[in-house]
């Protein structure tokens, strides 16, 4: 069920109504409105759901005294054994079959016709990091079956994240019953809600037919159509993933609960460092805290944290999906990591003080984002290439020869279009930075009426410029 | 929350007043908008309710409904040179400003079973079916095999308002893959999807009025505004690529030899009965429209063929509905391929149809 359809709609109605009115009975509204959302993509998916759940709460319940570790394992065994079965089983058999020259998978083979159960790689993550926490003692474990199961599958958050921690959500969840009906919570909430909409349905879905038309002949595209073609899929893959997590983050508000930021205008970082600060986020820090410090993080010197950050984020990389791209997508983040590592201890070598005034230039700043930018745009590239690893390299070779900068006429209008993302995207940093200054004014100085009129116009513009089909989000994949 | 009850009247006033702002030319010019329709079918929904509003506006009591396929539509022309336009002028030419209003719902493609749905949508709407012209070709009673469904775009209207009607043509459009939803949840997804939202007026005119915003973009920039012809409405013997065309299997189909059957087993008979039995008693005039025969001299001179075209003349004359067929009566050189017209054949068409149906009246 997609957050931009009629019956999600009519769902999240029922929900808040029910909810406000019987605040007795909102574990058990909350899970039967969780099970419906998560139910109707396939009874299977459901089932596959509540089994792994009800293991991961059962062992983390058991972990005590000289079994703990046992337990631990068998949790995250079974998440783990989860994913890699619906997600990487046909990958990697598919892969030996072409490095050892064996048939291995039939076509018409169960594991040829394995369909990804919806936002099992954000659930996963969410049972993995309950259980690590549950083991160091960071977190009590949950008691009750059903309080657990919202934790994981709020539906505002289930399939595409943000990717919740135990104590982030679970403590929320203890007081459902505290919550009451809180006016500025709800316009927050109504506002995000529209952001997102605004931004899947009037942003990312007209994006979409152009995206898919320049990467289904990658093999045949010029420098610069490459470079457009990145531009447009950067700014359709956030404005369908951040609109996701508005969607998220606005629905949780108007239960009164919150969940974590996952974006924060990220195509304005200078940095790889910053990207990963603002991308994402929810997935960076749960890399960073369950992959790159288990590795050792940086405390075992610079070669080792290179090597480390490496890994974390092929793995990364990984976890987007079972291809080669997305591989070499978390790699190549990977490497922009360590190199930017390398340069900032470069510049504190060369002279602290001058490189301290460096960053606090605004040229100097607005030079780092453009260059940043155009560096996330060739991950994009890879990330994105339908036509393999190989044509996604070719591409990325044409685009950094010097004369794919020199965009022909007939691309003008594309980078028309994205100058005026990129503007969106700045008033969005601008929003974002000042909205409690902005929605007190906003209510302070503009009349009830033609506040009201702005609300009305947003509505009917989604209505309107909605882009026709229900485009899925692109995480959904994921 | 003080905005919220401003926010509800807005709404409300948005509702109401919506279909009236957006202007009739933008939703039915002379004939319906074929890409906006054919894109989503619901948007005919708009222009029977534009319609509607433009009867009441004006208070029109005599008008003119034509219903039937693409030849009716004047395809491949533009809207300027549809039957709609010409039929007007010949109105106007006989009875002066006593001419009717005439209203143009003809679509491409459209069934019998189609033309059946859309009285009966007609009639949820209020709009009169009192003098309707409906026309029909040799192709719409062909056996189906089983392309093309009997219903080609109103299935979802015809299995709400003639369920009986649904039922015994549904095993006829399954063999043509069309599967309603059948679980709980299928039906009320596609009922919410299909249904509720187009309540919601903003909703169900935003195809319109982006093409309002769209005419309005291009007339600032002083760009043209783009033709809605669908196709190459030239004659066809300026045409080169006719060829493949006209050995396709639908038009093989559509000429075929083989005896019809003109029983109510035919879906099409059966559909042409509903018809008949909706119009009983109202002004309605059926037109068999004709054939390129310089063009399809090897299909139409087949003995089968004009036996069937006479059993088939003599069947529609049998029927309780003025009929005429006009089958050789426009010159072949008219025409644009083998039953579509062009422009001026649009202007003969209207006009013989106007005479038969004046002298009918």
């Amino acid at each position: 069920m997609l957050f931009h359809t009629p019956e999600f709609f009519v769902l999240l109605v029922v929900s808040l109504i029910l909810y406000y009115l019987l605040p007795d009975r909102r574990i058990a509204l909350l899970t039967v409105a969780n099970w419906i959302f998560y139910g109707v993509n396939g009874p299977g998916f459901l089932a596959l759901f509540l089994a792994v759940s009800t293991v991961t709460f059962a062992c983390a319940l058991l972990m005590r005294g000289k079994y703990r570790a046992l337990f631990m394992s068998v949790s995250i065994g079974v998440n783990a054994l989860n994913l890699c079965f619906f997600k990487y089983s046909l990958f990697v058999l598919q892969n030996l079959e072409r490095m050892l020259d064996v048939p291995l998978v039939r076509e018409q083979s169960l594991l040829s016709s394995i369909v990804l159960p919806v936002g099992i790689s954000f659930y996963t993550f969410e049972l993995i990091s309950y259980t690590v926490d549950v083991y160091k003692g960071k977190l009590a474990p949950s008691r009750n079956l059903l309080q657990f199961w919202i934790f994981v599958a709020f539906f505002a958050h289930l399939i595409a994240g943000p990717i919740m921690r135990g104590h982030e959500f679970l403590p929320q969840i203890d007081r459902l019953r505290e919550i009451r009906w809180d006016a500025a919570a709800f316009r927050l909430g109504a506002f995000y809600l529209l952001l997102g909409l605004c931004k899947k349905m009037m942003l990312a879905d007209y994006l979409t037919p152009q995206v898919d038309g320049f990467f289904s002949a990658t093999g045949a595209l010029t420098g610069s159509e490459g470079w457009v073609a990145a531009y447009l899929f950067a700014f359709q893959i956030y404005c369908d993933f951040s609109a996701y997590s508005d969607m998220a983050v606005g629905i949780a508000h108007l239960f009164g609960l919150r969940l974590m930021a996952n974006f924060m205008t990220p195509y304005l970082s200078a940095n790889a460092t910053e990207f990963w600060r603002r991308w994402h986020i929810t997935l960076s820090s749960w890399i960073r805290d369950y992959i790159y410090i288990p590795l050792g993080g940086s405390r075992k010197g610079k070669w080792l944290r290179n090597v480390n950050l490496f890994a974390a984020m092929t793995i990364s990389g990984l976890w987007h999906g079972a291809q080669w791209t997305f591989v070499a997508w978390g790699a190549y983040h990977g490497l922009l990591l360590i190199l930017h590592k390398g340069y900032v201890s470069l510049k504190s070598r060369l002279g602290g003080a001058s490189g301290a005034l460096l960053d606090r230039n605004i040229i100097y700043r607005m030079l780092s984002v453009a260059v940043f930018f155009h560096l996330t745009c060739i991950g994009w590239v890879l990330f994105r290439a339908q036509s393999g690893l190989r044509e996604a390299l070719k591409l990325i070779g044409r685009m950094v020869r010097p004369e794919a900068f020199l965009f022909p006429p007939e691309l003008a209008p594309y980078l028309w279009a994205v100058a005026g993302l990129f503007a969106l995207h700045v008033s969005e940093f601008l929003l974002m930075k000042h909205l409690d200054a902005v929605s007190r004014a906003w209510h302070r100085h503009v009349p009830a009426p033609v506040r009201a009129a702005v609300y009305v116009l947003v509505v009917v513009s989604v209505s309107v410029f909605t882009a026709g089909e229900h485009n899925a989000f692109i995480y959904f994949q994921f | 929350m003080k905005s919220l009850k401003y926010v509800v009247l807005l709404l409300a006033i948005v509702q109401i007043a919506l279909p009236y702002c957006i202007p009739l030319k933008y939703v039915y010019s002379g004939r319906m908008d074929y890409e906006i329709v054919k894109n989503q079918v619901r948007n005919l929904d708009v222009v029977l309710e534009k319609i509607r509003l433009e009867i009441r506006r004006n208070h029109l009591q005599d008008y003119i409904l034509l219903l039937g396929d693409s030849v009716m539509y004047g395809s491949p022309g533009d809207s300027g040179q549809s039957v709609t336009v010409f039929m007007e002028e010949a109105a106007r030419r006989t009875l002066g400003e006593e001419a009717p209003a005439i209203f143009n719902l003809a679509f491409p493609a459209m069934q019998l079973g189609d033309l059946y749905a859309l009285l009966l949508k007609l009639d949820r709407y209020g709009i009169s079916t009192e003098r309707t012209i409906i026309n029909v070709r040799y192709a719409c009673f062909v056996p189906r095999e089983p392309d093309p469904p009997a219903v080609f775009w109103l299935q979802d209207d015809l299995r709400s308002l003639d369920r009986d009607a649904y039922k015994h043509i549904f095993p006829q459009l399954e063999q043509n893959g069309y599967s309603p939803p059948s679980s709980v949840y299928g039906q009320y997804k596609h009922w919410l999807e299909q249904s509720a939202v187009y309540r919601f007026k903003p909703y169900a005119y935003k195809d319109y009025i982006r093409k309002m915003l769209q005419h309005a973009w291009l007339r600032v920039t002083h760009q043209p505004i783009p033709s809605d012809a669908i196709g190459d409405p030239r004659p066809w013997y300026v045409k080169g690529d006719l060829e493949p065309y006209l050995n396709s299997s639908t038009v093989k189909q559509s000429f075929t030899d083989k005896p019809l059957d003109l029983t109510e087993e035919n879906p099409d008979i059966y559909f042409l009965q509903k018809i008949i039995g909706h119009q009983t008693g109202k002004d309605t005039l059926l037109v068999m429209t004709g054939t390129n025969h310089t063009l399809m001299n090897d299909y139409v001179e087949k003995p089968g063929y004009v036996q069937n075209m006479i059993s088939l003349d003599r069947y529609l004359q049998s029927q309780p509905i003025r009929y005429v067929n006009l089958e050789g009566q426009i010159p072949d050189r008219l025409f644009s391929d083998h039953t579509h017209l062009t422009p001026d054949g649009y202007r003969e068409l209207a006009d013989l149809i106007w005479q038969s149906y004046a002298a009918l009246r």
